[in-house]
């Protein structure tokens, strides 16, 4: 008689609520890539003084206490583990030259949008760009990449992001047209993730409706 | 890089197929008291003193429980309309239908419905070269002999409940009537050979005999039909059926009417003699009634097949062991510290993070399934993780 193997840890998935579409209409998922995430973990809880020594250190986070899956793939794998070389004392951050995007409905000029990362990355897969709203305006990708220029879903955390009402891009580069139409002021988000490393960073975006004097 | 290949190879197992035994009842319990089983005989009817079980506001309006009645575990799951298993009378002679009281069912509707239900059992499980007639095994365990009576009671578990089968083995039921009570159980595990129905005999599963009993030609139990079968004049005969009207079940149901295979006179029907069997359309709900009747527990297992899909998510040392956690790093709002430092000088000398959630995603990166651990796993420069993700259809 001997013990049980426990160095695998066996685990049930759910569908996502896209995984079960795909199903139904194509009839397989064909799954090629895995990602892990840790959703639930708080790292301050990291205690390297603690006075029972360095095997409790993280005491507080082993016994965090994990969610059941939902099938919202919206709301799950927000926080994505990355993979880097040992020795890196910062993860990849991603800057854009603005801080906030504030343009009338009738600008007709160009708003660039070229996502960097720092330290260098996301070159091959880029980025995705999540418009919150539609209906404010239009994304358009400048540059696209090797993957693809197009995505049907929003495949990473993106806030309380309405699916149905957001545009969703991926590539290198963007451009965003102001919706010339637009009946009111509005405001809505965009989001940049990094799809390589898995960062993200969100701005304002702000259409003005120039106001028509009588 | 947040993505890592599976090798369909090496990470990816098709093809394998689980399968989950759990109790038929409410909470997969495989024990429920069969005295708190409320059926929806009455409820379907006008009243419990007058019912009409053939037809609701005109003769054309045929209800179904000329047919069957529904048997709901608890009187929960009947506020629910959550039935569990039904109850049906069939007849191999009957050419029409409708009590003796009825006429407008013999005269006008001419539903036929034991005959019907005879026809439906008949056709679903009794293969083409089969007489025609359900065939039970009566006398000696060892050269029974096959008898085929020409009514039979149902029970016909509900699929959605009972997934793929009903468990052989696994099944007991006590019926009591005006000459006491049985209780049945299946014949397989007597047998030395998985059969796709089997013959009920008298005793309980937790008997602890290794002898076969003599089989009475009392039923069949269809498991992977979820299908059971009862002898009705032997059901009669052993437990008495003809002296059941108005009987109170504990659970307060009266029985509304005998078991019943009289003729009605004036029904001729082409190349057979009138007269022939009219069997009552309340014959299912006598015999739902002696189910009710019998203080005892009914015990019901159901297995579940379900195809499942491995994945073998290998986390090698150098993978997965920084986070974009926002507790991992600083955000860059004090003015001191960048965004994008790792907060922990701890995680700098020895990047650590803690797995909690497995994402399966497509050639175009969709996240399509999800995996959550039941607890955070450490994941370090130091060692590996294999998690196996099984995905069930």
């Amino acid at each position: 008689m001997s013990y049980c193997d426990n160095s695998t840890i066996t685990v049930d998935a759910i569908l996502t609520t896209k995984g079960r579409q795909l199903l139904a209409q194509n009839g397989n998922l064909n799954i090629t890539s895995f990602a892990l995430a840790d959703d639930e973990i708080d790292y301050t809880l990291y205690q390297p003084n603690h006075p029972n020594g360095s095997a409790f250190y993280d005491i507080a986070i082993r016994n965090t206490p994990v969610f059941e899956p939902v099938s919202d793939e919206t709301q799950v794998m927000k926080y994505k583990l990355v993979s880097l070389n040992q020795g890196v004392t910062s993860i990849p951050v991603i800057n854009i030259a603005q801080d906030k995007i504030s343009v009338p409905s009738t600008y007709t000029g160009t708003i660039s949008i070229s996502p960097s990362t720092n330290p260098a990355y996301n070159l091959t897969l880029g980025y995705t760009a999540i418009l919150g709203n539609k209906n404010v305006g239009v994304l358009i990708v400048d540059q696209a990449n090797s993957v693809n220029s197009v995505s049907s879903t929003i495949p990473t955390f993106a806030g309380d992001v309405n699916t149905t009402s957001a545009q969703v891009v991926v590539g290198q580069t963007f451009r965003f047209i102001p919706n010339s139409s637009l009946g009111q002021t509005t405001s809505t988000t965009l989001t940049i993730i990094g799809n390589e490393s898995g960062g993200s960073l969100s701005i304002e975006v702000t259409v003005t409706v120039p106001t028509t004097s009588a | 890089m947040i993505f890592n290949q599976l090798n369909p190879n090496t990470d990816i197992v098709a093809g394998r197929t689980n399968r989950i035994d759990s109790g038929f009842w409410p909470n997969g319990e495989t024990f429920s008291s069969q005295s708190a089983f409320v059926d929806n005989f009455y409820a379907l009817t006008q009243s419990s003193v007058t019912p009409s079980p053939s037809y609701g506001s005109s003769i054309y309006d045929i209800r179904r429980t000329m047919y069957y009645v529904d048997v709901f575990p608890d009187a929960t799951s009947a506020a629910n309309n959550d039935p569990y298993f039904s109850v049906s009378y069939g007849n191999y002679d009957c050419e029409a239908s409708g009590s003796g009281t009825f006429n407008l069912d013999t005269a006008s509707i001419l539903a036929f419905a034991p005959k019907s239900v005879y026809t439906q059992y008949q056709n679903l499980l009794l293969g083409e070269g089969q007489s025609g007639l359900f065939q039970f095994a009566s006398g000696s365990a060892l050269n029974p002999t096959m008898i085929t009576p020409r009514d039979i009671f149902v029970i016909n578990f509900s699929s959605y409940k009972m997934k793929d089968k009903i468990d052989e083995g696994v099944f007991e039921i006590t019926l009591s009537g005006s000459l006491g009570s049985i209780t049945l159980r299946d014949d397989s595990p007597f047998l030395s050979q998985a059969s796709s129905v089997y013959n009920l005999v008298q005793g309980s599963i937790n008997d602890a005999t290794t002898t076969l009993p003599a089989y009475q030609g009392i039923g069949l139990l269809y498991p992977d039909d979820g299908v059971a079968i009862f002898n009705a004049n032997v059901v009669n005969q052993l437990i008495g059926l003809s002296s059941v009207s108005g009987s109170t079940a504990p659970n307060g149901f009266v029985c509304p009417a005998n078991y019943y295979t009289g003729s009605i006179v004036g029904i001729a029907i082409p190349g057979q003699a009138s007269g022939s069997l009219i069997p009552t359309t309340w014959n299912h709900a006598v015999f739902a009634w002696v189910i009710e009747n019998a203080e005892a527990t009914m015990k019901v297992r159901k297995s579940e097949y379900v195809p499942s899909l491995n994945y073998f998510i290998r986390a090698m040392n150098r993978d997965f062991n920084y986070s974009n956690n926002p507790t991992y790093v600083y955000n860059g709002s004090d003015g001191v510290h960048p965004a994008g430092l790792i907060y922990n000088q701890d995680f700098i000398s020895n990047p650590t993070t803690y797995v909690t959630t497995v994402g399966l995603y497509n050639d175009t990166n969709e996240l399509v399934a999800v995996a959550k651990l039941s607890r955070p796993a450490l994941k370090t420069f130091d060692n590996e993780l294999l998690i196996k993700v099984r995905l069930d259809f």
